[in-house]
């Protein structure tokens, strides 16, 4: 488990890259800190529609329910596999440059915002 | 930094699985790179239980090839991409800026062509294919241009797809490396062991490509081919060029694995194979063992052994539980074909359905060629038959070395499994002069062997003494003789065996050459069975059969002796003197296999006719005679053994006089027949008097010699002169070794008599050890339910009995005596016990008729 610091200083460091849409490609993150007198921590940001897990393997799903929902996201052919990797990527790129690591990069934490086109990374993992 | 356990286990990077694991941010390009394989293929790279895969090297693959899931301009790079993210190494994976140009570069233009120099190179940087050889984790080969499928029912070659992969990465020096050429004859399944090594090694290369070295065109446009694939020397016209465009590619790249399949004509790839000092390997096959010439080191594919073939014929045609009877059949088949996989596979083309299977054989032995030439049918990855490979190779030969194929035709007739070069020389005469003169002259010689040896015809241990010769192949060149031809071969094979194979004499002292040339005489018999009523045939066959019979190969020698009696009734009457020799022959090799009933009735017949025929003071009757007592003998029929041998004597003495072998043959046997009437004394003294009159003929190393030492050692066992006896059957059994060989069935009655000697002096252990041995050759050689090998356990089975009676009277010794120095009561129990035992085994010895 991590201490109360360690849990403060990865918020920190969350806060520091991804405040008020420092990078367009990370999940925008507002505000954090640990709920008073009690063990939950909490953080808020930036609300997204679909991660990229739900893209993947709930696509047909998705496809055949509330396919008119989604048109920005069909069909899926490379070339928006393009893009998303790009954005993803872009977002990876920046925490690196930023000596941070993510540490668990993996299709829940990628989410899209379809609305604005763009796939961003989540800084954060729900543990 | 140090892991605290943060990370989803399917997205983890290998060094975050081994403690202490340290890591940096490469972490994050693994599991981008499986984020990447996701979004393209819709599955997960790895299964969330990839610990175990990675720990277990179980599954070194991902769960599907990439490349199908991307589109044909986008393959090559994205592939190389996921596979670099996916290195094992943390170094070797891409800094996550070089990702996002490479990305940004691609969305821009939409385009996977990299054109300005500065991205060009940062795509070819981390596009290039990744070098993961062996290692855990590395994936399908990203292109994998092999124009079979897999066969379903390889089976076997393990050890030889161990050896290829260990001999292809290993680096000696003196040597090409990293490119092997495997050879073997025609149908050994040469493509079909480098199909299996490519299916299986996928994951050992970026790049597999697969190229018909079949002629300079071919393998031209091959190269075009992997050209198309590389993207690269697109704006050479000339195919040369290309190919040397791709040559150059290889040999700047790593993990690639070219094969260039059915190279027989080493000139064709002259100048058009990679240089390669790591991860890049060429394969070659070649019907060509010279592989010197390639230049490359040879592997050997040899026939399927016995069980591979067998396997490999029931999966074939889909007999998933086969009874005895099918498996026994398939054996026979198997056996027939030699185990050459393309042959085994036409017959499972033409057999279909296991039920079609018994009838195969006969069919195949009949029409051998039509069934060897006819072309599998369906979607087939071989479109050669047997036949018309072989031909191929023939052909190629008559016009290089028209005396190899000459040769090569005598070779057919001859012993497939190991043809000796002394016998070829041994009946030099007998051939035509001008393979004569070739077998002579050392160098022409060498040269027709190089040139057979380098069409993997036949097979070489060393030029100078064996040659083999796959039997199929035998078929082949028989079948395809002209009758003419194949008359004189027959003939001059003939006559080589009577020029070679001595018949023994009295003397035994060709008995060495008899020996070594045995198998190729069988084998000449064999293979000119259609003439065999040729005098030379039957000539050499009375020879063989006469040799077997003194070599105590009884059922070998009643199996020629039967077939040459059913010659003789062809050419001879019934009555003929040769006819009733074979019939005598034949009753005598029926004795020496236990089968005594058959042969006195046999004997019965041919003496009465003999005696009316011949007349009875013929050697032949007489011989007839002797050997019908030895039926009665062995049956048990001692008055009426004794009765004939008196006869037999009297009648011998008067025709051969006193010091004939003969003779002393029927006093032997009388003598024998007094022992087993009781007349112990008269036996002893006869034995005694024939055993000197033996040695005075015959001499001190002659087998007869050796009978007689025998018989008078029973004789004084029979009288309770155990030592005496004991003594006289180890100097028998000694010089028995010596003169007949260790296996020889007398040799094994003289251990065997020794061993009861042995035990009834008490010497319990000896006794037992010795049966045991004894017993389980005579199992061997003559069978289990040979008389001989009967007595054997009988008397075995005495001799535990013995040696538990023993092991009773020491337990049953009250305990305090147990508990004493062993050493100094030792003496006292064993003597009391030791005449308790010597009444018993003297009952139960005697009670038995020993040998």
């Amino acid at each position: 488990m991590l201490s109360e610091n360690e849990i403060l200083n990865e918020f920190r460091a969350i806060k520091k890259l991804c405040v008020d849409h420092s990078h367009k490609n990370l999940v925008a993150v507002y505000r954090y800190g640990k709920l008073p007198d009690s063990l939950y921590y909490y953080i808020d940001m930036e609300l997204c529609e679909l991660n990229l897990e739900e893209y993947i393997h709930e696509f047909e799903f998705k496809l055949s329910s509330t396919s008119q929902e989604l048109p920005s996201l069909l069909p899926l052919d490379t070339k928006s596999l393009m893009l998303i990797m790009r954005d993803v990527s872009r977002g990876l790129a920046f925490i690196h440059e930023n000596d941070e690591v993510h540490r668990d990069i993996k299709p829940r934490n990628s989410n899209t915002s379809y609305s604005a086109g763009l796939t961003r990374s989540l800084i954060f993992n729900q543990t | 930094m140090t892991d605290q356990g943060r990370g989803t286990a399917s997205y983890r990077a290998p060094e975050l699985l081994r403690p202490p694991a340290t890591f940096d941010e490469s972490v994050d390009i693994w599991a981008l790179g499986c984020v990447l394989f996701e979004l393209v293929s819709g599955q997960k790279a790895f299964n969330d239980d990839w610990y175990v895969q990675v720990y277990s090297r179980q599954d070194e693959n991902l769960p599907v090839p990439l490349e199908a899931f991307v589109h044909a301009g986008a393959r090559v790079p994205l592939t190389n991409l996921v596979h670099n993210m996916l290195s094992l190494v943390p170094d070797r994976r891409p800094r996550a800026r070089d990702v996002r140009s490479v990305f940004d570069f691609i969305c821009e233009t939409g385009s996977f062509e990299p054109p300005s120099e500065a991205v060009g190179d940062l795509f070819s940087r981390i596009c290039k294919p990744s070098a993961n050889l062996g290692q855990v984790g590395s994936f399908k080969s990203i292109v994998f241009s092999v124009p079979y499928e897999r066969n379903p029912y390889f089976a076997g070659r393990d050890d030889l797809l161990d050896t290829l992969f260990l001999e292809l990465k290993e680096k000696r020096p003196n040597r090409y490396n990293h490119r092997i050429a495997l050879y073997g004859l025609g149908g050994v399944g040469k493509t079909q062991v480098v199909l299996e090594y490519a299916y299986r090694h996928q994951s050992d290369y970026a790049y597999i490509f697969w190229i018909s070295g079949v002629d300079r065109a071919e393998l031209l446009s091959g190269f075009s081919r992997v050209a198309r694939i590389l993207r690269c020397g697109m704006s050479l016209t000339r195919r040369e060029g290309i190919a040397k465009r791709v040559l150059q590619w290889l040999e700047v790249n790593e993990s690639w694995l070219l094969i260039v399949d059915n190279v027989d004509d080493v000139d064709v790839i002259a100048g058009y194979l990679p240089q390669s000092d790591g991860s890049g390997h060429t394969i070659i096959t070649t019907r060509n063992t010279n592989t010197a010439g390639i230049p490359a080191p040879g592997l050997e594919v040899r026939e399927m052994d016995r069980d591979s073939g067998v396997l490999f014929l029931l999966q074939r045609l889909g007999a998933i539980d086969p009874s005895t009877e099918l498996r026994g059949e398939v054996y026979q088949i198997v056996d027939a074909m030699g185990g050459l996989p393309l042959a085994i596979e036409q017959a499972a083309g033409y057999i279909k359905i296991p039920e079609n299977i018994f009838t195969y054989l006969s069919i195949f032995n009949k029409s051998r060629r039509q069934l060897l030439g006819r072309p599998l049918v369906g979607n087939h990855i071989y479109t050669r038959t047997v036949l018309t490979t072989w031909e191929m190779s023939f052909a190629r030969l008559q016009e290089t070395r028209p005396d190899a194929v000459t040769l090569l035709q005598y070779l057919a007739f001859m012993n497939a499994d190991e043809i000796l070069v002394d016998y070829l020389r041994a009946g030099v005469i007998a051939l035509p002069s001008a393979l004569g003169t070739l077998i002579r002259d050392p160098f022409e010689w060498g040269e027709a062997i190089n040139a057979l040896q380098e069409s993997s015809l036949i097979r070489v241990s060393s030029r100078d003494t064996k040659l083999s010769i796959h039997r199929l192949l035998q078929a082949v060149v028989q079948d395809g003789l002209e009758p003419a031809t194949r008359k004189a071969i027959t003939s001059v094979l003939l006559l080589m065996g009577e020029i070679t194979f001595p018949k023994l004499t009295e003397s035994r002292c060709d008995i060495t050459i008899c020996r070594k040339f045995r198998s190729q005489i069988v084998a000449c018999l064999e293979h000119t069975k259609s003439s065999e009523s040729n005098p030379s045939w039957i000539a050499i066959a009375e020879r063989l059969a006469h040799f077997l019979y003194l070599e105590g190969m009884y059922s070998d020698a009643s199996y020629w002796w039967g077939l040459l009696l059913s010659i003789r009734k062809e050419t001879f009457e019934e009555e003929h003197e040769n006819t009733l020799r074979c019939k005598f022959e034949l009753a005598r090799s029926w004795d020496g296999e236990g089968r005594n009933r058959d042969a006195s009735l046999l004997n019965e017949d041919t003496l009465a006719i003999g005696k009316r025929v011949l007349g009875p003071e013929h050697p032949l009757t007489l011989d007839i005679m002797n050997s019908l007592a030895c039926s009665y003998y062995d049956l048990g029929r001692y008055e009426d053994a004794s009765g004939l041998y008196a006869q037999n004597l009297d009648l011998r003495l008067r025709v051969h006089g006193r010091e004939d072998p003969k003779v002393l043959e029927a006093m032997h046997n009388l003598a024998c027949s007094y022992r087993n009437l009781g007349q112990l004394q008269d036996a002893s003294d006869l034995h005694a008097e024939t055993l000197n009159l033996t040695l005075k003929v015959l001499g001190p190393e002659h087998p007869h010699t050796a009978v007689n030492m025998h018989n008078l050692a029973l004789a004084y066992h029979s009288l309770g002169q155990f030592e005496e006896a004991a003594q006289l059957f180890a100097d028998t059994s000694n010089l028995q070794t010596r003169v007949l060989g260790p296996e020889h069935p007398d040799t094994l009655r003289s251990m065997n008599a020794l061993a009861v000697s042995l035990l009834c002096l008490g010497r319990l252990k000896q006794a037992l050890d010795l049966h045991v041995d004894t017993f389980n050759i005579q199992k061997r050689v003559l069978g289990a339910d040979h008389p001989s090998t009967l007595r054997t356990l009988a008397c075995l089975e005495d001799a535990k009995v013995a040696m538990s009676r023993m092991q009773k009277v020491i337990l049953a010794q009250p305990s305090d005596t147990k508990q004493l120095n062993p050493r100094t009561h030792h003496p006292q129990p064993l003597s009391v016990f030791g005449k308790t035992l010597h009444r018993f085994l003297i009952r139960s010895v005697l009670r038995r008729k020993v040998a």
